[in-house]
């Protein structure tokens, strides 16, 4: 039990060397990616409205003629140092433009989760209590519905029924100003289209693993001294039955900020994903380079939190340096 | 093969699964030349058009047959759907096997790449690559299987590593059997089972992340017909007319339910373990 | 052994129970016909092979039968009322405060996630809706003590996996005897154990008793057990009660030719548990398909026409024995 803390450090800074890996690892696949452009690479890299001349000194300072591995090193110590380019005309760092928009796609991703959770757990509960019954079997049926469905199908028919037909809420964009209802207004299609799916994904997910944690022998001894069911199921099953599923909603994270990019460009609302979007139309890989590389690095950081998560959920891996 | 046909069947899934796969097939692969309508020709006269007799579906903004628009896309999601998952399934199988067989120093390596693919979001990847190199249906193919590889090849490892010492390879092994052959004959058919219900998981995801490229402009070019394109276009113009959205919309909902149910029921049917996997 | 069970009412009186389970197979039926007597503050040992019944009998009683029961008939009378035909709320009310089980697998029984104080305190709280959570984690930490654990207030925020085997079960006790119940169910608990810990929670179970008066029903693999724990044991075979009376004299004088076997089988407790029946011939029956007749039929050395005619009823010897052989 003493070694309880150390067991938990040695395993957070395990997991923290291999984030670092993975996330190094992406650096130097997107750089190895720069080696296939098409066109003029010193355009290309520099943005589309670049000047010839800058394309003519930016290709010389890059050394585009130079070995590659030297090209790498400049590369890698750019982006440990936040330097992921300039966007030319506006002079202003590729870094900022970044920053100025993730919180949008945050709040979006956060707002899409919380109302997946928030859902999709009560049904999960009440279908895995209830296996058979009408409702669980509605449940499975809309649940495989909604995975089914892509995000951005969602997005369309949601701004279709509710925007264009309905009229109950603001077609596009985000509020700008600082009227909380308005945001939320805005901000609540969206982040319906991103978490449809989730709701249903959870459901599942947690009917199946609570449906075993049910049928184990602790819960008999719940049972056999009058527990009462609310709290088996919400506390006692709960807890183990969530360790899957949430692993299983770190993994699928990635897809969440995919979906996102999906959800902003339908709905018009400023995130990383219209400006990636508009960095392709005009192949402006400067941009799109520091939009991925961010969100690769927040899905990898998601999962590390989640991993580091276990151990609050079960104290058997906390503690499993003990013996 | 008809046993597990048969097993999919029965569970009410399963069959609602097999038959809108089956529609989807036969829409891709016959559907094309059984439509009245020629997909690419314009008639801006009949544009924006409901459901009529002329069009099942209704038409377009450019006053295309929707329906004829539909049948071309799908050909062109089985298309990118098949051919990306077989590459994927090929190279995941193989970097799989080798990651097993090979030494300690060479498996971790394979590994790391593994997991550095599986750190970039599918679309999120697709969109880099697409930035630098510019559209089209085979870089399309080429960064969704390339994704998919880490998927295949870790179960494939997985596999491998729990038959490898199993007595029939140990005897093949013994018979002097090059490590090739080996591999081929006797590793692949055995561990292609979960291998093959994982391909078929994976076909709605090919198909939605097709569309989704597709829509947002950087997979199909025009004036190729693709679920994406169809819905990209129908949302352009989405306060005259909201039946290209709905029409496009729906078959391609259908299309992944239907993969995702057969899957599902492919999965129960062959090997019911594999149900925990994520 | 202070009172035979028929003198004063006995705590529960089951009658006629007869339980079976949909399975693939169709209905298995695991309990036929079977009638016991539970004596107040009485240790009553439950004997059977394992698939005998012993464990769905016991669970029966508290009605924690699996979700495939597809048939519950005859009546477990307790305090005047049928506990079968109570409703499950009122039923569920008498969990945790009028019965208390221990299980078999003390590995398993204890959640794995919370800690042992936490999980302690829920397994009164249906005893003691009012107390407040501070009240009954002292009442646990007296009770840990009580039961041998060294160090029990502060071993309360631990989780189970930090406990040994024995460990675990000692704390299994101790939750169903803050229950304080009428009724202690023990479900094999010392059968997952190894022989040096079993012996030290059988020890614990005779220390115990002078402090717990209530009844206890003791199910058990081993007749060695059952003749140094129980006043009173009953017999399994395959569904059936074949025999019951006060202890001394059943294990003393079998007169089932089942329960002669079965003492012919133990050289002693606790010694090859599994190989029980090794040396009667033949095989206990599946409970889908039993046979016409006494069900130890097929394997009795004494079998004769009238055992494969008719199924032989119960029937009271006097003193408290009962039989159910056409022989007898």
């Amino acid at each position: 039990m003493a070694g309880a803390l150390p067991v938990l450090l040695r395993h957070a800074g395990q997991r923290l060397a291999s984030t670092l890996l993975v996330l190094a690892g992406a650096v130097a696949l997107l750089f190895v990616l720069t080696l296939f452009i098409s066109g003029n690479p010193a355009q290309v890299l520099l943005g589309p409205r670049a000047t010839p001349e800058a394309v003519q000194a930016f290709a010389q300072a890059m050394g585009l003629d130079r070995p590659v591995h030297e090209r790498f090193a400049l590369f890698v110590w750019n982006v440990l140092h936040g330097d992921l380019g300039t966007d030319v005309v506006s002079g202003r760092p590729v870094a900022a433009l970044v920053v100025e928009v993730l919180p949008y796609t945050v709040t979006l991703t956060l707002s899409a989760i919380a109302i997946a959770v928030l859902f999709g757990v009560p049904l999960g509960c009440y279908a895995a209590t209830h296996p058979g019954s009408v409702l669980d079997r509605a449940a499975a049926a809309v649940s495989i519905g909604f995975i089914a469905i892509p995000n951005f199908v969602v997005a369309i028919l949601l701004l279709l029924v509710f925007s264009i037909w309905l009229d109950w809420f603001p077609v596009l964009g985000v509020s700008r100003s600082g009227d909380i209802g308005d945001q939320l207004a805005r901000l609540a299609l969206p982040a319906v289209s991103l978490a449809l799916g989730w709701i249903g994904y959870i459901a599942r997910l947690l009917r199946a693993s609570l449906l075993e944690v049910l049928g184990e022998p602790h819960i008999r001894t719940l049972r056999a001294y009058g527990v009462p069911d609310r709290t088996i199921v919400y506390k006692y099953a709960l807890k183990p039955a969530a360790t899957p599923t949430v692993a299983i909603l770190g993994l699928g994270v990635g897809r969440l900020l995919g979906g996102a990019i999906f959800a902003e460009i339908v709905f018009a609302r400023p995130g990383i994903g219209t400006l990636v979007y508009d960095a392709i139309s005009s192949r402006n890989y400067p941009v799109v380079q520091a939009c991925v590389l961010v969100v690769v690095a927040l899905f990898t950081l998601t999962n590390l939190a989640v991993d580091l998560s276990y151990a609050w959920l079960d104290p058997r891996i906390r503690r499993a340096g003990d013996r | 093969m008809h046993a597990v046909l048969n097993r999919i069947w029965r569970e009410p899934g399963g069959r609602a699964g097999l038959l809108l796969v089956a529609a989807v097939l036969l829409l891709g692969l016959a559907g094309p030349s059984l439509v009245p309508h020629d997909p690419n020709r314009l008639d801006i006269l009949a544009r924006f058009g409901g459901p009529s007799a002329a069009h099942w579906l209704g038409t377009d903004h450019l006053g295309r047959d929707l329906l004829s628009r539909i049948a071309d896309g799908g050909r062109v999601a089985l298309l990118v759907a098949l051919s990306t998952i077989a590459v994927a399934l090929a190279a995941g199988t193989l970097l799989g096997i080798a990651a097993a067989y090979a030494p300690p120093r060479a498996e971790r390596s394979i590994l790391a790449a593994f997991d550095i693919v599986s750190a970039f979001p599918i679309v999120v990847f697709a969109l880099a690559v697409v930035a630098l190199m510019g559209p089209g249906l085979d870089k399309v193919i080429l960064i969704v299987a390339v994704t998919l590889v880490p998927h295949f090849g870790r179960v494939a490892r997985a596999q491998t590593l729990s038959l490898r010492n199993s007595p029939f390879l140990e005897a093949e092994r013994v018979l002097g059997a090059s490590p090739l052959r080996i591999a081929l004959h006797h590793l692949v058919p055995n561990i292609l089972g979960p291998l093959v219900v994982l391909a078929s998981m994976d076909v709605p995801v090919v198909i939605t992340i097709e569309a989704g490229l597709s829509f947002l402009g950087v997979g199909v070019p025009p004036p190729r017909a693709s679920w994406g394109t169809l819905l990209h276009d129908g949302y352009i113009t989405l306060s005259q007319s909201p039946w290209p959205v709905i029409a496009a919309g729906a078959v391609l909902t259908l299309a992944t339910l239907g993969f995702t149910l057969f899957g599902e029921a492919l999965r129960d049917a062959i090997d019911p373990k594999l149900r925990t996997e994520p | 052994m202070t009172a035979s069970p028929q003198e004063a009412e006995p705590l529960i009186a089951i009658r006629d129970l007869s339980v079976s389970f949909a399975t693939g197979a169709g209905p298995a039926d695991v309990l036929r016909n079977v009638s016991l007597d539970l004596g107040r503050g009485r240790v009553v040992g439950l004997v059977g092979e394992s698939g005998s019944g012993k464990s769905t009998l016991a669970s029966a009683i508290p009605r924690l039968l699996p979700r495939n029961l597809s048939r519950l008939e005859g009546s477990i009378r307790y305090g005047g009322r049928d506990l079968l035909a109570l409703p499950d709320r009122e039923l569920a009310a008498l969990r945790g405060t009028r019965f208390a089980m221990i299980f078999q697998d003390p590995m398993a029984a204890l959640n794995p996630v919370f800690r042992i104080g936490t999980q302690l305190v829920d397994l009164q709280r249906a005893k003691r809706p009012k107390d407040r959570r501070r009240a009954l984690l002292a009442r646990a930490a007296a009770m840990l003590a009580r039961v041998g654990i060294p160090d029990a207030e502060r071993r309360l925020s631990d989780y189970p996996h930090q406990f040994s085997g024995g460990m675990r079960q000692r704390i299994m006790i101790a939750a169903a005897l803050l229950a304080e119940p009428d009724l202690l169910i023990a479900d094999e608990p010392t059968t997952a154990l190894d022989p040096t810990i079993e012996g030290q929670i059988v020890a614990l179970i005779e220390e115990l008793r002078q402090d717990y008066r209530g009844t206890i029903l003791l199910i058990a693999h081993s007749l060695g057990l059952v003749s140094q724990l129980c006043d009173d044991v009953a017999v399994l075979y395959a569904g059936t009660l074949v025999e019951s009376g006060p202890a001394a004299a059943v294990l003393g004088d079998p007169r089932h030719p089942y329960t002669r076997a079965l003492l012919a089988c133990e050289i002693g407790p606790g010694v090859a548990r599994r190989a029980t029946l090794a040396s009667i011939p033949g095989e206990v029956p599946d409970a889908t398909r039993l046979p016409q007749g006494c069900v130890f039929a097929p394997r009795c050395p004494q079998a004769a026409e009238p055992c494969r005619a008719a199924v032989p009823p119960l029937r009271t010897l006097g003193s408290g024995r009962s039989v159910a052989c056409a022989l007898v």
